[in-house]
Protein backbone atom coordinates (compact mmCIF):
# COMPACT_ATOMS: atom_id res chain seq x y z
CA UNK A 1 0.00 0.00 0.00
CA UNK A 2 1.24 3.48 -0.80
CA UNK A 3 1.41 5.42 2.45
CA UNK A 4 1.41 9.15 1.77
CA UNK A 5 0.94 10.49 5.25
CA UNK A 6 3.48 10.15 8.01
CA UNK A 7 4.06 11.29 11.57
CA UNK A 8 7.55 11.64 13.03
CA UNK A 9 6.80 11.45 16.76
CA UNK A 10 10.02 13.19 17.89
CA UNK A 11 9.38 16.14 15.56
CA UNK A 12 5.60 16.40 15.26
CA UNK A 13 4.73 15.50 18.86
CA UNK A 14 7.62 15.36 21.35
CA UNK A 15 11.06 13.85 21.77
CA UNK A 16 10.00 13.06 25.35
CA UNK A 17 6.60 11.33 25.22
CA UNK A 18 4.83 11.03 28.57
CA UNK A 19 2.37 8.67 30.19
CA UNK A 20 -1.15 7.39 29.59
CA UNK A 21 -3.68 10.20 30.13
CA UNK A 22 -3.41 14.01 29.97
CA UNK A 23 -4.61 14.23 33.56
CA UNK A 24 -1.44 12.38 34.63
CA UNK A 25 0.90 14.77 32.79
CA UNK A 26 1.83 16.32 29.43
CA UNK A 27 2.47 14.56 26.10
CA UNK A 28 0.40 11.52 26.95
CA UNK A 29 -0.51 8.54 24.78
CA UNK A 30 -4.15 9.60 24.76
CA UNK A 31 -3.19 13.08 23.50
CA UNK A 32 -1.09 11.56 20.72
CA UNK A 33 -3.88 9.16 19.69
CA UNK A 34 -6.50 11.92 19.58
CA UNK A 35 -4.28 14.39 17.72
CA UNK A 36 -2.66 12.12 15.17
CA UNK A 37 -4.31 8.72 14.92
CA UNK A 38 -8.05 8.87 15.36
CA UNK A 39 -8.88 11.15 12.42
CA UNK A 40 -6.93 8.86 10.10
CA UNK A 41 -8.59 5.79 11.47
CA UNK A 42 -12.01 7.36 10.93
CA UNK A 43 -11.24 8.37 7.35
CA UNK A 44 -9.42 5.11 6.62
CA UNK A 45 -6.18 6.86 5.61
CA UNK A 46 -3.00 4.79 5.98
CA UNK A 47 -0.38 6.37 8.22
CA UNK A 48 3.34 5.81 8.65
CA UNK A 49 4.59 6.32 12.21
CA UNK A 50 8.29 7.09 12.60
CA UNK A 51 9.37 6.06 16.10
CA UNK A 52 12.98 7.29 15.95
CA UNK A 53 14.52 10.29 17.67
CA UNK A 54 12.76 10.14 21.04
CA UNK A 55 14.24 9.46 24.47
CA UNK A 56 12.03 6.40 24.76
CA UNK A 57 8.45 5.27 25.17
CA UNK A 58 6.75 4.23 28.36
CA UNK A 59 4.55 1.14 28.23
CA UNK A 60 1.61 3.32 29.24
CA UNK A 61 2.17 5.70 26.32
CA UNK A 62 2.41 2.90 23.75
CA UNK A 63 -0.58 1.09 25.16
CA UNK A 64 -2.84 4.13 25.31
CA UNK A 65 -1.82 5.45 21.88
CA UNK A 66 -1.77 2.28 19.77
CA UNK A 67 -3.57 -0.22 21.99
CA UNK A 68 -6.21 2.41 22.67
CA UNK A 69 -6.73 2.91 18.93
CA UNK A 70 -7.06 -0.85 18.40
CA UNK A 71 -9.60 -1.11 21.21
CA UNK A 72 -11.61 1.76 19.73
CA UNK A 73 -11.52 0.90 16.02
CA UNK A 74 -10.78 -2.81 16.08
CA UNK A 75 -7.47 -4.65 15.80
CA UNK A 76 -7.84 -5.66 12.14
CA UNK A 77 -8.72 -2.19 10.88
CA UNK A 78 -6.01 -0.51 12.90
CA UNK A 79 -3.33 -2.97 11.79
CA UNK A 80 -4.31 -2.37 8.16
CA UNK A 81 -3.92 1.40 8.52
CA UNK A 82 -0.84 1.84 10.70
CA UNK A 83 2.71 1.30 9.48
CA UNK A 84 5.76 1.68 11.66
CA UNK A 85 9.37 2.64 11.05
CA UNK A 86 12.24 2.44 13.54
CA UNK A 87 15.90 2.19 12.61
CA UNK A 88 17.10 2.96 16.13
CA UNK A 89 14.92 0.49 18.03
CA UNK A 90 13.43 -2.02 15.57
CA UNK A 91 12.30 -4.28 18.46
CA UNK A 92 9.64 -1.69 19.22
CA UNK A 93 7.54 -2.60 16.15
CA UNK A 94 6.65 -6.20 17.07
CA UNK A 95 6.23 -5.05 20.67
CA UNK A 96 3.64 -2.43 19.68
CA UNK A 97 1.80 -4.79 17.34
CA UNK A 98 1.79 -7.91 19.49
CA UNK A 99 1.72 -6.66 23.06
CA UNK A 100 -0.25 -3.46 22.80
CA UNK A 101 -2.42 -3.70 19.67
CA UNK A 102 -3.19 -7.42 19.69
CA UNK A 103 -3.02 -7.57 23.49
CA UNK A 104 -0.87 -10.74 23.55
CA UNK B 1 -7.35 77.55 63.11
CA UNK B 2 -3.90 76.07 62.98
CA UNK B 3 -3.17 76.79 66.64
CA UNK B 4 -6.46 75.05 67.60
CA UNK B 5 -5.39 71.90 65.71
CA UNK B 6 -1.97 71.97 67.34
CA UNK B 7 -3.59 72.27 70.76
CA UNK B 8 -5.79 69.18 70.13
CA UNK B 9 -2.75 67.27 68.92
CA UNK B 10 -0.78 68.21 72.05
CA UNK B 11 -3.63 67.12 74.29
CA UNK B 12 -3.88 63.73 72.60
CA UNK B 13 -0.14 63.14 72.87
CA UNK B 14 -0.21 64.03 76.55
CA UNK B 15 -3.08 61.57 77.10
CA UNK B 16 -1.14 58.77 75.47
CA UNK B 17 1.96 59.62 77.50
CA UNK B 18 -0.01 59.58 80.74
CA UNK B 19 -1.70 56.27 79.88
CA UNK B 20 1.68 54.64 79.22
CA UNK B 21 3.15 56.01 82.43
CA UNK B 22 0.14 54.71 84.43
CA UNK B 23 0.50 51.29 82.82
CA UNK B 24 4.24 51.17 83.62
CA UNK B 25 3.61 52.16 87.23
CA UNK B 26 0.88 49.52 87.62
CA UNK B 27 3.17 46.83 86.28
CA UNK B 28 5.96 47.95 88.65
CA UNK B 29 3.55 47.72 91.58
CA UNK B 30 2.35 44.26 90.61
CA UNK B 31 5.93 42.99 90.24
CA UNK B 32 6.80 44.44 93.59
CA UNK B 33 3.99 42.38 95.10
CA UNK B 34 5.16 39.29 93.23
CA UNK B 35 2.00 38.78 91.16
CA UNK B 36 3.61 38.86 87.74
CA UNK B 37 6.67 37.04 86.44
CA UNK B 38 8.68 38.83 83.79
CA UNK B 39 7.69 37.88 80.26
CA UNK B 40 9.98 35.38 78.54
CA UNK B 41 10.30 35.50 74.79
CA UNK B 42 9.17 32.13 73.39
CA UNK B 43 10.39 30.50 70.22
CA UNK B 44 7.87 29.51 67.56
CA UNK B 45 8.32 25.87 68.54
CA UNK B 46 7.61 26.64 72.20
CA UNK B 47 4.61 28.77 71.31
CA UNK B 48 3.20 25.93 69.23
CA UNK B 49 3.93 23.45 71.99
CA UNK B 50 2.21 25.70 74.55
CA UNK B 51 -0.77 26.14 72.22
CA UNK B 52 -1.14 22.44 71.77
CA UNK B 53 -0.33 21.72 75.38
CA UNK B 54 2.39 19.38 74.22
CA UNK B 55 6.13 19.30 74.72
CA UNK B 56 8.53 19.08 71.85
CA UNK B 57 9.23 15.48 70.92
CA UNK B 58 12.65 14.38 69.82
CA UNK B 59 13.02 11.81 67.05
CA UNK B 60 16.49 10.29 67.08
CA UNK B 61 17.70 9.08 63.70
CA UNK B 62 19.53 5.74 63.80
CA UNK B 63 23.28 5.51 63.27
CA UNK B 64 22.81 3.86 59.89
CA UNK B 65 19.85 5.71 58.47
CA UNK B 66 19.00 3.87 55.27
CA UNK B 67 15.83 2.16 54.08
CA UNK B 68 17.85 0.10 51.61
CA UNK B 69 20.60 -1.04 53.98
CA UNK B 70 18.94 -0.89 57.38
CA UNK B 71 15.21 -1.13 56.62
CA UNK B 72 13.73 -2.24 59.94
CA UNK B 73 15.31 0.41 62.15
CA UNK B 74 15.02 3.21 59.59
CA UNK B 75 11.35 2.56 58.77
CA UNK B 76 10.53 2.34 62.49
CA UNK B 77 12.09 5.78 62.94
CA UNK B 78 10.29 7.20 59.87
CA UNK B 79 6.96 5.84 61.11
CA UNK B 80 7.53 7.37 64.55
CA UNK B 81 8.18 10.66 62.77
CA UNK B 82 4.97 10.26 60.76
CA UNK B 83 2.87 9.50 63.87
CA UNK B 84 4.30 12.46 65.75
CA UNK B 85 3.65 14.73 62.76
CA UNK B 86 0.04 13.57 62.55
CA UNK B 87 -0.48 14.22 66.26
CA UNK B 88 0.62 17.83 65.78
CA UNK B 89 3.46 17.51 68.29
CA UNK B 90 6.33 19.91 67.63
CA UNK B 91 9.30 17.81 66.61
CA UNK B 92 13.03 17.93 66.83
CA UNK B 93 14.87 15.64 64.41
CA UNK B 94 18.06 14.63 66.10
CA UNK B 95 20.49 13.49 63.42
CA UNK B 96 23.61 14.09 65.49
CA UNK B 97 24.52 10.41 65.82
CA UNK B 98 23.97 9.49 62.17
CA UNK B 99 27.14 8.07 60.65
CA UNK B 100 25.84 6.80 57.32
CA UNK B 101 22.77 7.96 55.48
CA UNK B 102 21.17 7.22 52.13
CA UNK B 103 18.90 9.61 50.28
CA UNK B 104 15.86 7.34 50.53
CA UNK B 105 15.36 8.34 54.19
CA UNK B 106 15.62 12.05 53.42
CA UNK B 107 13.09 11.63 50.60
CA UNK B 108 10.75 9.90 53.04
CA UNK B 109 11.11 12.68 55.63
CA UNK B 110 10.35 15.28 52.94
CA UNK B 111 7.42 13.27 51.66
CA UNK B 112 5.87 13.09 55.14
CA UNK B 113 6.24 16.82 55.70
CA UNK B 114 4.84 17.66 52.27
CA UNK B 115 1.89 15.37 52.89
CA UNK B 116 1.09 17.35 56.04
CA UNK B 117 1.45 20.61 54.13
CA UNK B 118 -0.88 19.41 51.38
CA UNK B 119 -3.45 18.36 53.95
CA UNK B 120 -3.12 21.89 55.37
CA UNK B 121 -2.22 20.51 58.80
CA UNK B 122 -0.02 22.56 61.05
CA UNK B 123 3.36 21.11 61.93
CA UNK B 124 6.60 22.30 63.36
CA UNK B 125 9.86 20.50 62.80
CA UNK B 126 13.33 21.51 63.84
CA UNK B 127 16.53 19.54 63.83
CA UNK B 128 20.28 19.31 63.71
CA UNK B 129 22.91 17.90 61.38
CA UNK B 130 24.93 14.71 61.77
CA UNK B 131 28.33 15.16 63.36
CA UNK B 132 29.79 12.75 60.84
CA UNK B 133 31.11 14.77 57.93
CA UNK B 134 30.11 12.42 55.08
CA UNK B 135 26.57 12.18 56.47
CA UNK B 136 26.38 15.94 56.85
CA UNK B 137 27.60 16.39 53.28
CA UNK B 138 24.81 14.11 52.09
CA UNK B 139 22.28 16.35 53.86
CA UNK B 140 23.69 19.49 52.28
CA UNK B 141 24.56 18.06 48.85
CA UNK B 142 21.23 16.38 48.24
CA UNK B 143 19.11 19.51 47.93
CA UNK B 144 17.11 18.45 51.02
CA UNK B 145 17.65 21.86 52.63
CA UNK B 146 16.01 23.61 49.68
CA UNK B 147 12.73 21.97 50.70
CA UNK B 148 12.85 23.03 54.35
CA UNK B 149 13.40 26.40 56.01
CA UNK B 150 16.99 26.10 57.05
CA UNK B 151 19.48 28.71 58.19
CA UNK B 152 22.21 26.52 56.76
CA UNK B 153 22.72 26.91 53.07
CA UNK B 154 22.46 23.89 50.84
CA UNK B 155 25.40 23.21 48.58
CA UNK B 156 24.72 24.17 44.97
CA UNK B 157 23.96 21.31 42.61
CA UNK B 158 27.22 19.56 41.92
CA UNK B 159 28.15 18.16 38.54
CA UNK B 160 27.84 14.62 39.87
CA UNK B 161 24.41 14.93 41.42
CA UNK B 162 20.86 15.51 40.28
CA UNK B 163 19.50 17.04 43.47
CA UNK B 164 16.13 16.01 44.87
CA UNK B 165 13.30 16.67 42.44
CA UNK B 166 9.64 16.30 43.28
CA UNK B 167 6.39 16.51 41.40
CA UNK B 168 2.80 15.38 41.21
CA UNK B 169 2.52 14.83 37.45
CA UNK B 170 4.03 12.30 35.07
CA UNK B 171 6.58 14.81 33.85
CA UNK B 172 8.62 13.61 30.84
CA UNK B 173 11.15 16.38 31.47
CA UNK B 174 12.50 14.74 34.63
CA UNK B 175 12.99 11.45 32.78
CA UNK B 176 14.73 13.38 30.00
CA UNK B 177 16.98 15.10 32.55
CA UNK B 178 18.01 11.77 34.12
CA UNK B 179 18.78 10.35 30.65
CA UNK B 180 20.89 13.37 29.71
CA UNK B 181 22.77 12.99 33.01
CA UNK B 182 23.47 9.31 32.22
CA UNK B 183 24.48 10.11 28.63
CA UNK B 184 26.94 12.70 29.92
CA UNK B 185 28.39 10.75 32.87
CA UNK B 186 28.40 7.19 31.56
CA UNK B 187 29.04 8.06 27.89
CA UNK B 188 25.90 6.28 26.81
CA UNK B 189 23.84 6.94 23.70
CA UNK B 190 20.27 8.17 23.67
CA UNK B 191 19.17 4.74 22.44
CA UNK B 192 20.97 3.01 25.33
CA UNK B 193 19.19 5.15 27.90
CA UNK B 194 15.71 4.56 26.49
CA UNK B 195 15.12 1.78 29.05
CA UNK B 196 15.91 4.24 31.82
CA UNK B 197 13.51 6.75 30.30
CA UNK B 198 10.74 4.16 30.18
CA UNK B 199 11.05 3.03 33.78
CA UNK B 200 11.30 6.54 35.20
CA UNK B 201 8.07 7.47 33.40
CA UNK B 202 6.38 4.23 34.56
CA UNK B 203 7.37 4.73 38.20
CA UNK B 204 6.11 8.30 38.12
CA UNK B 205 2.86 7.27 36.40
CA UNK B 206 2.26 4.58 39.02
CA UNK B 207 2.59 7.13 41.79
CA UNK B 208 0.39 9.68 40.01
CA UNK B 209 -2.34 7.19 39.15
CA UNK B 210 -2.52 5.69 42.59
CA UNK B 211 -2.86 9.16 44.05
CA UNK B 212 -6.45 9.19 42.86
CA UNK B 213 -7.17 6.15 44.98
CA UNK B 214 -5.69 7.84 48.01
CA UNK B 215 -7.80 9.37 50.73
CA UNK B 216 -6.02 12.70 50.65
CA UNK B 217 -4.78 12.70 47.06
CA UNK B 218 -1.49 14.13 48.21
CA UNK B 219 0.75 11.78 46.34
CA UNK B 220 3.99 13.11 44.98
CA UNK B 221 7.06 11.48 43.56
CA UNK B 222 10.63 12.27 44.60
CA UNK B 223 13.82 11.38 42.79
CA UNK B 224 17.55 11.76 43.12
CA UNK B 225 20.58 10.55 41.17
CA UNK B 226 24.24 10.48 42.06
CA UNK B 227 27.25 9.59 39.94
CA UNK B 228 30.02 7.60 41.62
CA UNK B 229 33.29 8.49 39.89
CA UNK B 230 35.27 5.60 41.38
CA UNK B 231 32.81 2.93 40.28
CA UNK B 232 31.68 4.79 37.15
CA UNK B 233 28.04 4.16 37.96
CA UNK B 234 24.94 6.15 38.81
CA UNK B 235 22.64 5.38 41.74
CA UNK B 236 19.00 6.30 41.22
CA UNK B 237 16.49 6.66 44.06
CA UNK B 238 12.77 7.23 43.48
CA UNK B 239 10.04 7.37 46.09
CA UNK B 240 6.32 7.91 45.98
CA UNK B 241 3.93 8.26 48.87
CA UNK B 242 0.98 6.38 47.39
CA UNK B 243 -0.70 3.34 48.82
CA UNK B 244 2.14 1.03 47.82
CA UNK B 245 2.26 -1.85 45.35
CA UNK B 246 0.89 -4.58 47.68
CA UNK B 247 -2.14 -2.40 48.47
CA UNK B 248 -2.93 -1.44 44.89
CA UNK B 249 -2.53 -4.76 43.08
CA UNK B 250 -5.48 -7.06 42.84
CA UNK B 251 -5.14 -9.87 45.36
CA UNK B 252 -6.62 -13.30 45.15
CA UNK B 253 -8.82 -14.63 47.92
CA UNK B 254 -6.03 -16.46 49.79
CA UNK B 255 -3.71 -13.47 49.67
CA UNK B 256 -6.45 -11.18 50.95
CA UNK B 257 -6.96 -13.44 53.96
CA UNK B 258 -3.21 -13.74 54.68
CA UNK B 259 -2.79 -9.98 54.36
CA UNK B 260 -5.75 -9.23 56.65
CA UNK B 261 -4.43 -11.64 59.27
CA UNK B 262 -0.95 -10.12 58.99
CA UNK B 263 -2.36 -6.58 59.41
CA UNK B 264 -4.42 -7.71 62.39
CA UNK B 265 -1.42 -9.42 63.99
CA UNK B 266 0.66 -6.31 63.45
CA UNK B 267 -2.06 -4.22 65.05
CA UNK B 268 -1.84 -6.51 68.08
CA UNK B 269 1.90 -6.01 68.35
CA UNK B 270 3.31 -8.85 66.25
CA UNK B 271 6.64 -7.87 64.77
CA UNK B 272 6.97 -10.48 62.04
CA UNK B 273 4.65 -10.76 59.06
CA UNK B 274 4.50 -13.27 56.24
CA UNK B 275 6.25 -12.57 52.97
CA UNK B 276 2.99 -11.79 51.22
CA UNK B 277 3.83 -8.14 50.43
CA UNK B 278 7.22 -9.00 48.94
CA UNK B 279 5.62 -11.81 46.93
CA UNK B 280 2.96 -9.44 45.63
CA UNK B 281 5.68 -7.05 44.46
CA UNK B 282 7.48 -9.88 42.62
CA UNK B 283 4.20 -11.01 41.10
CA UNK B 284 3.46 -7.47 39.87
CA UNK B 285 7.00 -7.31 38.39
CA UNK B 286 6.34 -10.55 36.54
CA UNK B 287 3.23 -9.00 35.00
CA UNK B 288 0.82 -11.53 36.40
CA UNK B 289 -2.68 -10.19 36.00
CA UNK B 290 -2.58 -7.87 38.97
CA UNK B 291 -4.03 -4.54 37.95
CA UNK B 292 -6.70 -3.32 40.32
CA UNK B 293 -8.69 -1.73 37.48
CA UNK B 294 -9.36 -5.24 36.18
CA UNK B 295 -8.50 -4.09 32.65
CA UNK B 296 -6.18 -6.60 31.02
CA UNK B 297 -4.28 -3.92 29.10
CA UNK B 298 -3.20 -2.21 32.34
CA UNK B 299 -0.46 -3.25 34.72
CA UNK B 300 2.38 -3.25 32.17
CA UNK B 301 4.46 -0.63 33.98
CA UNK B 302 6.14 -2.82 36.59
CA UNK B 303 7.01 -5.58 34.05
CA UNK B 304 8.85 -2.82 32.13
CA UNK B 305 10.91 -2.20 35.26
CA UNK B 306 11.71 -5.93 35.51
CA UNK B 307 12.60 -6.14 31.80
CA UNK B 308 15.03 -3.27 32.21
CA UNK B 309 16.56 -4.97 35.26
CA UNK B 310 17.09 -8.08 33.12
CA UNK B 311 18.54 -6.10 30.20
CA UNK B 312 21.97 -6.00 31.84
CA UNK B 313 22.11 -2.23 32.23
CA UNK B 314 21.09 -2.00 35.84
CA UNK B 315 21.89 -3.87 39.00
CA UNK B 316 20.89 -3.79 42.65
CA UNK B 317 17.25 -3.11 41.79
CA UNK B 318 15.59 -2.86 45.18
CA UNK B 319 11.91 -2.19 45.75
CA UNK B 320 10.45 -1.50 49.17
CA UNK B 321 6.71 -1.08 49.42
CA UNK B 322 4.45 -1.46 52.42
CA UNK B 323 5.92 -4.43 54.36
CA UNK B 324 7.63 -5.95 51.34
CA UNK B 325 11.35 -5.69 50.56
CA UNK B 326 12.58 -7.11 47.26
CA UNK B 327 16.17 -7.10 46.09
CA UNK B 328 15.52 -8.23 42.54
CA UNK B 329 17.75 -10.77 40.86
CA UNK B 330 16.60 -12.75 37.80
CA UNK B 331 18.42 -15.79 39.26
CA UNK B 332 16.61 -15.52 42.58
CA UNK B 333 15.45 -12.41 44.38
CA UNK B 334 15.98 -11.73 48.04
CA UNK B 335 12.63 -11.17 49.75
CA UNK B 336 12.08 -9.76 53.22
CA UNK B 337 9.00 -9.16 55.33
CA UNK B 338 9.38 -5.92 57.24
CA UNK B 339 7.98 -5.60 60.73
CA UNK B 340 6.70 -2.09 59.98
CA UNK B 341 5.36 -0.90 56.63
CA UNK B 342 6.92 1.89 54.61
CA UNK B 343 4.53 4.59 53.47
CA UNK B 344 4.60 4.41 49.67
CA UNK B 345 7.08 2.73 47.38
CA UNK B 346 10.82 3.10 47.09
CA UNK B 347 12.84 2.13 44.01
CA UNK B 348 16.61 2.05 44.00
CA UNK B 349 18.96 0.85 41.28
CA UNK B 350 22.45 1.39 39.92
CA UNK B 351 23.31 1.81 36.27
CA UNK B 352 26.57 1.34 34.37
CA UNK B 353 27.52 1.55 30.72
CA UNK B 354 28.05 -2.09 29.86
CA UNK B 355 27.99 -1.47 26.15
CA UNK B 356 24.66 -3.26 25.79
CA UNK B 357 22.58 -2.08 22.84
Amino acid sequence: MNVRKSVVISVDFSEAPGGRHPVNGPKSGQEFRERFLEQNAQSGTPLLIDLDGTYGYSASFLDEAFGGLARKFGVEKTLALLFFKSDERPYLIPLIVDRYMKGN
Amino acid sequence: MNSKKTEVYRQKKAEIRNRRARSRQEEKDRRHHGSVTPRKKLSLLELLARKKGKRRESIVFPEHFSIIDNPAESIRCLNAFKSALLSGTPLYLNAEGVRTITIDTLLSVLAQMNAQKTKKLLYSVGGNFPRSEPAQTTFRDSGFLDYVNSKTNAFPESRDIIQIKAGSLADPDIAKQLCDFSIQKLKMSKIQTSGLYNIVIEIIINSVMHAYEHEFKYNRWYCYAQYDREKDEIGFTMLDTGLGIPETVRKNHGERIIKSVANLARGMGATASPLVDAELIVSALRGEFRTKTGESFRGKGLPTVREFAESGYIENLTIVSSSGYVSYDPQGSKLLALSEPLVGTLFFWKMRNRGVQ
